[in-house]
Parts: C-alpha cells; structure tokens; sequence
C-alpha cells in the first residue's frame, strides 16, 4: 500500500514531463506522430497534404465508430465478429428504403428521417441477439457473433439479392461527407469516454472484464453488462453501414468485408487488452487512425496490395507483442 | 452426486448396446449428418446421395476437412487459428506460380515438377504458421491477434507472387491430387488425403505422448507445465501443424481446380472453425474428437454440396451454416449444464 501512496508523489515531483511519457497512451500516440512523419517523408509530402489528412479522417471514421463498439465488447473479455455482417445488414435495410429503384422494399423512397432511425434500431437488435445468445445461453462470443455474422449477410442479400444498390437520396449524402463524418466519429469517442470513465455501465464493464467472478460477488449484474456492450456494437456498427452508405452512395454486400478484423486490430493496437478490463477509448480512437494513415499511405504512395497486408499484419502483431512485453517489464 | 452418476451409469448399461451408442460423444452429430444427408437426398430427388455425387462431396470437402483439422489442433490448446484462408492462399500462389507452365508467371524460371512444387508449399504453411507459434508461445500475444495477423501476411506473399493475378495451366500430374481416382474410376485422391490425414491425426492424437501432452496443455497449462509438460512447445508446434495441413488443403483446392486466385480461399478459416466447433470441439480446448472434426466438415460439406445442386444462393448457404454453428455449440453447452 505504501507504494501504491509514494508513486504518484515521486511522478509529481519529476515534473509533468515524465507524467506525460508515463501516460498509457504515450507509446501510441508517439507511434502515430512517428508513423505520419516517416510516411510523409517517404511520400514527399504527398500523405501531408491537407486534403489527404481530411481524406484519412474521412476514411477511419467508418473504421473508428465500429471500433469503439467493438472496444465495449473486448473490455467485457468478448469479441464481436459480426460487425461487418451487421453493418452490411443495416447498411442494405437502409438502402433498400431510401432508394428509388425497383429494390426498394416500401414500394416507396422513404424519408432519410424514417429509414436511419430504422437502420440504428435494426442494428441494435442484432446486437441485442448477440448479447442475448452470449449472457443468456452462454454461447462464447467468438461463435454465436460468427453465427450472427453468417445471419447478418444472409438476410442483406435476402433484402437485395446480391445486387448493388444506387440511386439513394442526395441528402443521404451529408453524414458521410467532411466535415460530418469526422465529427460523429469524435462525438460518439467521447461518449463512449463517458460512458466508460464516469457511469456506472462503464465501471461495470471494466469489472466484468476485469474478473467476472468477483465483478458478480460484488454485485453487479454481469449477464446484464454483457448484453449492454453488444447492443452498443451493434448499434455502432449500423452507424458504421450508414457512414458507409452515406460516403459511397452505394451499397455492394462486399462493401464492409474485414470490417470485424479492422476494428480488432484497431482496438488491439489501441492497448485494449483481448482479455477484458484494460484499455481506454482515447487508445482506439489512435489505433482506428493509426489503420486509416497507413491504409491511405499505401494507396497514395501506390505500394499495391501485397505492401499493404504484410505491413498490416506485422502491425498488428507488433502493436500487441510490444504492449506484452512493456507490460511484463513494469 | 456419487450414487446419482452410479446410478445413471447402471441404467445405461441396462439399456444395453443402443443406449451406449446413444450416449457417445459423437452420436448426436452422426445423427445430425444422417438428418442433413436424408434431408439433401429428398430435397434434390436423390441426386446428393448418387455415389458419383457423394466422391464430389468428399473431394469438395477435402480441403475444409483438412483445414479443420488442423484447426482442431490449435483450438484443442484453447487457442484459434484465423490464418488458415490465408495460408491456403500463400501457399497455393507459391505453388501454382512454380509450377505454372505459363513463361511470364514463372517464379523459377521453368515449369517445376511435383515433387519441387508440393513440398514447397507445405514448408511455406509450415513456416507461416511457425511464426504465429512463435509469437503466441514465446510473446505471450492471444492466438486470435497473432492469427489475424498472419493471415495478412500471407495473403499478402500470396499477392506479392501472383501480383493479384489468376493462375492458371499447372504441370499435368498436379490434377491427380485433386481430381485423380485410385483406381481410375474408384475412391478419389483427394478423399484419401483426407482420410489418412485423419486417421494420422487420430493415431497421434489418443495414442502418442506428444498427443497426450496437447490435451494436457489445452485442458489445464498450469497443470500440465507442474506434470512436466513443454507446454510452449506444444503451443508453437499445433501452429506449425495447422499452418502445414492449411498448406496441403490449398494444395488439394488447387489441384482440383487448377487455378489459383486471391479469392479462392475466401471464408476458409470461418468454415474450418465451424467444422471444429459443429464436431464438439471445446473452444476452452482440452476437448473434442478427430472423429467429430471429420463429422462436422462432412456435414458443412453435404450442406454446401445440397445447396449447389438445388441452386440456393450462396448467401442462403452462408445464413444456413449460421444457424447451424449457432445451435451445435448451444446444444453442446446446454448438455454439459444437464450433467
């Protein structure tokens, strides 16, 4: 106990400094400031420019929203693999009311104010039959979210068959566009940075991931927690399909493929422990643009697919075996 | 409790042979395959149950049944393997653009024989897969992060040989390991693979030290470490094997098909897990049965092959698959809540 008292004196007393090196996030933070720099250099500036900052902000707020619904689930010690399946399900439900072709399923273009309030609300329900299989009949989340993922594309090319939308409203348009997307994206970071840091479900989530057992013996309702993260991601990850929607306006059912392995790997490079209980929003929301810098890095700078999947899986696995092993040393 | 499980123990045996066969741990899933088998038979009008159709099924399911085994591998030290799709893809870019006789996609320079091309790909899965069993076992790094991880790599040395591109036109006597029958007009190649690989897999499983170990190491590592038990070179070593068997599936893909693209292996690692988890595979591992893991890809297979023939669409096939994993692992837990 005396130590747990002395150090925040000691840290006082070097200076802020050492407070801000000491701070969780430092090493992402440094690896994103590191990463734009050494990209901007090899680019020539081209990865700098102001319209391709915008560009990647554009581009990771998609990533960023599902990520951080994806960052609730891994902090209860989950995983969400249907995020893609969702966001695609939501994203084709949408579309299909909106559009004035002959899919649509009203018979009618609905209102963008009828059929995003039903995207949301569509997507939240799958995620409440996530939540519901993982908390009430104790399916382990990575498989009944795989199962959902299945159901998820399933019922979009139910809705379409297999077929692209197009032809969707003009206004659709805002949401996805600069500078709404980027604002919703850090609206919804600092949210869920509420949530998580000053109300009561965000203690309950960090507990249940933390340690279940004693997360129950202290009270809380764990199967209740549970279900609460995976609505969240589900909702998010309808708020991703519209981002989508709204950035392309169109929707192919391959449109979000690997959405589910972006947002982990965005959750994992952001320090949130695949074991629950470790990790803040603030580290996602780097990870979720940390993805999106070099994503865009390696098409400005024309390095081809090959480039790309090898730097990101090393990525990725770096991002974590460092965090391990800076852990283990304290 | 004791005279309770005494007693339940006595009125199996009462009930005799049936009630034995009934209580195996593969019994419900033998029923499960009879029902999809009946089901597709009616469905198609007895077109999935002809035997030349059910050697399609077993050389279609080859690959996956493959793949799965080696999953179970991995899922049997409680951990999960994510790379399959892309290994199956690395290794098969390999292979194919060594032994294509097309000039300008040659890596070698010539068309290679068979015996160059195969055991290349089998050491470059075995590779790949040595580097998640690697990180996961010394670094401590989940299995799902390194996995994932791995699968990007190797789908990207899959991009980097073949440039994105198709390829095709493969040396001739590569199509006798996917289309080949032994003897010409018999049992395919491609399901002997299979078959010995399970039965391989089997053998080393329930009747080897090295087998024995990998339960110990999957059931309870804290355990199995105090019995003595290398437990991070049981968890590097089923990486490397998954990644091997992922390497000779795609081989097998690719033999059938005779071409290789960067989709071809789309959904590999998903339906490799279903396979594992629909034949009782415990996703806390220290549990499951080859036999189950062959029972479950059959049933996938079956599915997939029913569906094919009654032009379903592939995203109905996808929902049905769902559904399926769903439901095995709810029945599964819900009979060890019974007990």
């Amino acid at each position: 106990m005396a130590g747990v008292i002395q150090r925040p004196e000691g840290e006082a007393a070097r200076g802020i400094g050492r407070r801000v090196v000491a701070h969780e996030n430092f090493a992402i933070g440094m690896a994103l400031v590191g990463l734009v720099a050494a990209l901007g250099g090899a680019s020539r500036g081209a990865t700098v420019t102001p319209s391709n900052i915008a560009n990647v902000l554009l581009q990771s707020s998609v990533r960023g929203v599902v990520a951080v619904g994806q960052a609730f689930v891994i902090l209860t010690g989950n995983i969400d693999l249907s995020v893609s399946g969702v966001g695609v399900m939501a994203m084709m439900m949408g579309g299909a009311m909106m559009t004035t072709q002959w899919q649509n399923i009203l018979g009618y273009p609905a209102s963008l104010a009828l059929a995003i309030p039903v995207m949301l609300l569509v997507a939240a329900c799958w995620g409440l039959l996530n939540g519901t299989l993982v908390s009430r009949f104790g399916i382990p989340s990575l498989i009944a979210t795989f199962g959902v993922w299945q159901l998820g594309y399933g019922v979009a090319y139910y809705v379409t068959n297999g077929e692209a939308l197009m032809e969707l409203p003009e206004s659709l348009a805002i949401p996805g566009s600069l500078p709404a997307a980027p604002i919703i994206f850090f609206s919804v970071a600092v949210a869920a940075y509420i949530v998580l840091n000053h109300t009561g479900v965000g203690r309950n989530v960090y507990a249940v991931g933390g340690n279940p057992v004693s997360a129950f013996l202290s009270g809380i309702n764990v199967r209740r927690t549970s279900l609460y993260v995976f609505i969240i991601s589900g909702l998010l990850a309808g708020l991703g399909g519209l981002l989508f929607l709204s950035r392309g306006m169109a929707a192919s059912i391959e449109a979000l493929r690997g959405l589910e392995l972006d947002s982990i790997a965005a959750c994992a490079i952001g320090g949130i422990s695949l074991f629950g209980g470790r990790g803040n929003i603030v580290g996602v929301v780097l990870g979720a643009i940390i993805i999106g810098v070099l994503t865009n890095a390696i098409s400005v700078m024309h390095m081809g697919h090959a480039a790309r999947y090898i730097i990101k899986g090393a990525i990725i696995i770096g991002a974590v075996a460092i965090d391990i092993i800076r852990r283990e040393r304290r | 409790m004791t005279t309770e499980s005494v007693e339940r123990r006595d009125k199996a045996g009462a009930r005799g042979v049936a009630g034995r066969v009934f209580r195996h741990e593969n019994a419900t899933l033998g029923i499960i395959l009879a029902a999809v088998v009946a089901a597709m038979a009616i469905a198609t009008g007895g077109k999935a149950v002809a035997v030349r159709n059910m050697k399609m099924v077993l050389v279609e399911t080859a690959t996956m049944g493959i793949c799965a085994i080696g999953q179970a591998f991995v899922i049997l030290t409680g951990g999960i393997d994510l790379s399959v799709a892309g290994i199956a893809f690395g290794t098969s870019a390999l292979g194919s653009a060594m032994m294509t006789t097309q000039e300008f996609q040659q890596i070698l320079g010539y068309a290679a024989p068979v015996w160059q091309g195969i055991p290349a790909m089998l050491a470059l899965g075995a590779g790949l897969g040595a580097i998640s069993g690697l990180v996961v076992s010394r670094i401590k790094v989940p299995g799902l992060i390194a996995t994932l991880g791995v699968w990007q790599i190797a789908h990207g040395v899959g991009f980097f040989i073949t440039g994105g591109f198709t390829i095709t036109r493969m040396v001739t006597p590569l199509k006798f390991f996917g289309q080949g029958f032994i003897p010409e007009g018999g049992f395919p190649v491609a399901g002997i693979i299979f078959i010995v690989v399970a039965v391989v897999c089997y053998f080393i499983w329930h009747h080897t030290v090295y087998g024995q170990s990998v339960f110990a190491a999957g059931g309870s590592p804290g355990t199995a470490y105090l019995s003595g038990v290398k437990v991070k070179n049981m968890q590097f070593s089923v990486y490397v094997i998954s990644g091997l068997l992922a390497g000779l599936g795609g081989m097998i893909r690719t033999a059938r098909v005779m071409s290789v693209s960067y989709s071809s292996f789309d959904g590999l690692e998903l339906q490799s897990i279903a396979a594992a988890v629909i034949g009782g595979m415990s996703l806390f591992g220290g549990k499951g049965t080859i036999v189950g893991v062959v029972l479950g890809a059959l049933v996938i297979g079956v599915i997939r092959n029913g569906m094919a023939i009654l032009g379903a669409d592939p995203f109905l096939e996808s929902t049905i698959l769902g559904v399926i994993v769903i439901l095995s692992v709810a029945i599964d837990t819900w009979r060890r809540r019974g007990r």
